[in-house]
Parts: C-alpha cells; structure tokens; sequence
C-alpha cells in the first residue's frame, strides 16, 4: 500500500490515528486496541471491526514513529475487573501524534475545498 | 508477558486464539507473546460487545491478512522459508539416495544439492532477522558444488531411465543445467561475500542471481514434474514441490536486503561498525 506524501502513513494507519484522536477529544486518556477498531467501525457507519493482523500492524507502526505509546496494564487492575492473568495492552496518543492528526486533518480541509473551488475566469478581474 | 491461554474460555475464544498461535507460528518469542497476550484480552473484550460468530468471523477474517504480513513484511522474520527449505533440502537426501533409475553421479550430487539447502535452511532457521555470512559458508559451498554436479552430470537422453519424452526436450533440459550453474554462482557469490569488505554489494549481487537462478529452477521443475505425472508419479511429486519451493524463494530472496548482513558473530570481535569483515578486501 502506497505511503502518503505528508504524513508517511497508509490509510489504516491514518484511519487508525484520527479515531484515537477522536477519543482522546471525547476524554478517553488510554484506549486497547479492540476499543480503537470498535470506535473506527462505529464512525465508518456500516464497516466492519478491522481484523487484528492489520489492526496489530497499524498500531505497531504507528508507535514506531512515536504517534502512539503504549503500555501493559497493571495485572492487579486487571483482576479488579475479573480478568486476572489478562492484563490489556493501552494506548495513548502521543503530542507528535497529536500533531499527525492535525496536519492530517489540515491537508484533508485543503483537499476538500480546493475540491470544491471552481476556477474564475480570466477577464473577471477588470 | 505471558499469553494466558485458559480452557475456561468460551470454544469462540478459544477458536480464535487457536488461529493467532498458528500465524504467529516461528515468529521471534517476544513479538510473539505480545501479539498472543494483546490478541486475547482484544477476544475477550470483543465476547463482550459481539456474539461468538462475529468474534469467529473477525479471526477467520484475518487470516488473509497474516499470511500476507507474514510473507512480505520485513519486520517478521524468515523462518516459514527456512523451515520449507530445509523440508526440500531433506526430502532432496531421501529421494537422491533412494534407488532410483538416475545414474549414480547425478543421485551423488543430489544428495549434496540437498545437503547444501537443508544447511541454508537451517541457517535462516537459526537466525532469521540476520544474513551471519561466516554460516553460510559451508552451506554455500555444499550448495554451489552441488548444483554445478548437477549441471555436469544432468543424464544424457542415453542414461534417461524412462521411455517418456521428457528428456528428448531440448529446451527444458538446457534451462535446468542453465539454473543450476546460475544457482551455483549465486552461492559461490554469497561465499565470496564473507571474504570481502563490501559484503554488502555481494550478497544483493547473490541475492540477484539466486532469484533468477531459482525462478528458472522453479518453472522448470514444475513443467518437468507435470510432464512427468504419467510417466512415474513419485518423480513427478518432489519436483513439483522442489519448483514450488523455488518460486516460493523468488518471492522471499528480495527481502532479504532488509535483513541485517553481518560477518559473523558480533562476540567475536571482528567486525566494523556494519557487522562486516575488517581489514580484508
């Protein structure tokens, strides 16, 4: 899959990095991998939950370029909710991250007025 | 962190945890682990929210997409390949020193051909994220004098054991001592590489040369084995597989470049900052 020019991510990376954009602006600080691919096909109204080999992938390369950190959750928190020996693995959306979006968001409301924009004509000026 | 696989978990769960441990099957154990421990608490989070067909359907979903990660992703390692090498390496042994109607010279040969990959194999087993050249040396060579054997001693139409046509073909026979002296260069190149200080340069020059060397191999193969199919089956099936393990190799060959080539062992104390040889060139 072809890289994009400005922010070097593919599109489910970037698919990926709006939605964890989108929770941390709806106040969630650290969110698991299913949380993210749950919110992603929540938004996209009718996809279905990205499978984990590419929801894996996505998020490993994201933290790779420092978007995203994560984090083993502490295993006693785990058995507080009845999941003891199962602790989840959290996400945070990092301030470069946070700066991919931006751009992100940025060059797509660009791309889509310029989408828009119907050239004037020449002589319109005088 | 350890994946917690219990047999408490409902048949969906555990289903689908089955399949991750199949496709994360010869990945370095850290990498491993991680993916198993986060693929199952993201199962268990998703039993809460989605009926265990869905959970099903996501595991089967993916399988697809692992596999293709598996293959072309320069992060994972090489070990499907190696395993598969050295599974055509070993049935190479058994089939060459079994009593077939070949002539004894071309069955030595094969035996030492197969002997060579089996070694090459081992070696991507041993350690797949690294190209360690000093190891592959005696593979190599196994490999390179092998495949040129097999080249010199291809049985003439006189030695051919059958009364099927397959040899009186020209072309096909010409293209098989073909890709076996290219392969042999391709070795001997890989050989070289270890001796010099651009090693680098050499092994994608191998590299190169193994991936034609090998796609004529494979295509040749195939067609022979297919040809072959009525005339003796168990000739026909290891050359099939020996043409599919080729092709396979085209495919995995090119990725090698990703992978770090260095001389030796860095404990040895013989290496520049690259890994590879000082001093020599």
């Amino acid at each position: 899959m072809k890289r994009r020019d400005g922010t070097g991510l593919v599109r489910n990376e970037l698919r990926l990095l709006l939605t964890a954009a989108d929770l941390q602006i709806a106040g969630h600080d650290r969110f698991h991998g299913y949380d993210l691919a749950r919110h992603l096909a929540d938004a996209e109204d009718g996809s279905s939950i990205m499978s984990q080999p590419t929801l894996y992938r996505s998020l490993r390369r994201l933290e790779d370029r420092g978007a995203l950190s994560s984090e083993w959750e502490d295993p006693a928190e785990a058995a507080r909710q009845g999941r003891e020996g199962r602790p989840r693995r959290y996400y945070r959306l990092t301030a470069a991250g946070a700066e991919l979006a931006t751009s992100e968001l940025h060059e797509q409301q660009l791309r889509w007025i310029s989408g828009r924009l119907v050239p004037l004509p020449a002589n319109t000026a005088d | 962190m350890q994946s917690d696989y219990r047999a408490r978990f409902p048949l969906s769960i555990r289903l689908a945890h089955a399949i991750n441990r199949l496709l994360t099957w010869g990945m370095t154990t850290p990498d491993r682990q991680r993916l198993l421990s986060e693929g199952l608490a993201d199962w268990e989070a998703m039993a809460e929210d989605q009926r265990p067909r869905q959970v099903l359907g996501r595991a089967i979903r993916g399988i697809p997409a692992a596999i293709w990660f598996r293959l072309s992703d320069r992060d994972i390692t090489s070990m499907p390949a190696g395993i598969a090498l050295s599974l055509v390496g070993l049935g190479g042994i058994v089939s060459g020193s079994a009593a077939s109607p070949y002539p004894e010279p071309f069955k030595l040969f094969v035996v030492v051909t197969s002997a060579g990959l089996l070694l090459v194999g081992v070696n991507f087993v041993r350690n797949p994220r690294r190209v360690i050249l000093a190891r592959y040396r005696p593979a190599g060579l196994l490999a390179a004098v092998g495949f040129t054997g097999l080249a010199v001693t291809f049985p003439t139409a006189a030695q051919w054991p059958y009364d099927g046509p397959v040899l009186e073909n020209v072309v096909m026979d010409r293209a098989m001592q073909v890709s076996f002296v290219v392969i042999a260069i391709g070795f001997l190149l890989l050989i070289a590489a270890s001796h010099v200080r651009e090693g680098r340069r050499w092994v994608t020059t191998a590299g190169i040369v193994l991936v034609i060397g090998t796609a004529t191999l494979g295509v040749t193969q195939i067609v022979w084995g297919v040809t072959m199919a009525p005339i003796d089956l168990t000739m026909s099936v290891p050359s099939l597989v020996i043409g599919l393990g080729a092709l396979s190799f085209v495919h995995v060959l090119p990725r090698l470049r990703h992978l770090d080539i260095v001389y030796s062992e860095v404990k040895t104390g013989r290496l520049d900052q690259q890994g590879l040889r000082k001093g020599k060139s």
